[in-house]
């Protein structure tokens, strides 16, 4: 703005105009009018305040976001349970029972992929103790082979 | 600022009790806009008067999404508008019977309303083509942003710029003229 324009643009802002009291009068008594009428309508027609917040365009963008978050943490939640480290290796070392099963390239796989190389080697351990203990069966080298072939 | 809020959000939630208050904080604002649009004070009331009934009928539930100064504006300089486009139909249809067109001059009446020192932008501005004399006193008199005017007047913002700056060369121009 140039400053001639200035000038005019300070000229408009300085500008007044004086209501009259005859509008003053008349809209007054508008108002008041509209509020008698207000007051006698009943509540049930009235405009329901919790409808009324959710006009606001901030509170609904808020309430928006609320849900999506809430969504993203409890779908986050829900994939992490299974995929807890430990849970399926005991779940496995409950599966295979004999020596043969915990060696078999099945048990193997699954503790492999639950627990890595350190669940192959439990496992192996696992089945050694067993071997070495007898706790299943009076079991050999080659009736373990045979097993195996079985299984 | 903080007034204007509380007043809107109370509107908005449908407390038609805040008008009084609404309308003594800005009637003069108003009906100096309307006046100044229309050239002629008795008509600028009309549209005031006109605005703020709207507001109070009770099946219209209005929404103020923007400032309430800014909101009354608008609503004031379209109803102007209408009132503006009523007159020339009004004019027209009068001289196809007898007697020229009355231009955009303003009346003793209005000059009378805004004072003598007034007198010759008054003037000026009743030279004015109405879009140009809207989006000049919209911008400059009630502070509304380039895309609000556009938005109310229904054109392209660029159209709005060009109305206020062919609108304020000419001001310039008529006021420099008076002067000399």
């Amino acid at each position: 703005m140039k400053p001639a324009d200035n000038n005019i643009g300070k000229q408009i802002k300085d500008l007044r105009a004086q209501a009259s009291a005859e509008l003053d009068e008349k809209l007054h008594h508008r108002f008041q009018q509209a509020l008698e009428k207000q007051k006698t309508i009943p509540v049930e027609h009235q405009p329901i305040q919790r409808t009324a917040t959710l006009h606001s365009r901030i509170i609904k963008l808020a309430a928006a976001a609320a849900v999506v978050v809430a969504v993203c943490w409890l779908t986050a939640r829900q994939k992490e349970v299974p995929q807890q480290p430990g849970t399926n290796k005991a779940a496995a070392a409950t599966i295979f029972e004999t020596p043969a099963e915990l060696v078999s390239v099945i048990s193997l796989n699954m503790a492999f992929r639950d627990g890595g190389l350190e669940a192959v080697e439990e496992q192996f351990e696992k089945a050694e103790k067993k071997v070495k203990s007898g706790l299943t069966e009076n079991i050999t080298a080659n009736k373990l082979m045979h097993e195996l072939q079985e299984y | 600022m903080l007034e204007d809020t509380l007043l809107r959000v109370r509107f908005n939630r449908g407390r038609k009790d805040v008008l009084p208050r609404i309308y003594e904080k800005y009637k003069h604002d108003l009906v100096t806009l309307a006046a100044a649009l229309l050239q002629d004070k008795s008509r600028a009331e009309d549209a005031v008067h006109d605005v703020f009934v709207s507001l109070l009928e009770p099946h219209r539930q209005l929404k103020i999404s923007r400032t309430l100064k800014g909101y009354l504006a608008t609503a004031v300089a379209n109803k102007a508008r209408t009132k503006n486009k009523t007159e020339a139909n009004r004019q027209v249809v009068s001289t196809e019977n007898a007697g020229p067109l009355r231009d955009g001059s303003s009346g003793p009446d209005c000059q009378a309303v805004f004072g003598e020192q007034k007198r010759h932008l008054v003037k000026a501005l009743a030279q004015l083509p109405y879009e140009q004399r809207e989006a000049i006193l919209l911008r400059i008199y009630s502070g509304l942003k380039f895309k609000t005017i556009a938005k109310a007047q229904n054109v392209l913002i660029n159209t709005v710029q060009g109305r206020y700056r062919y609108g304020l060369e000419k001001l310039r121009s008529i006021l420099d003229g008076e002067l000399e």
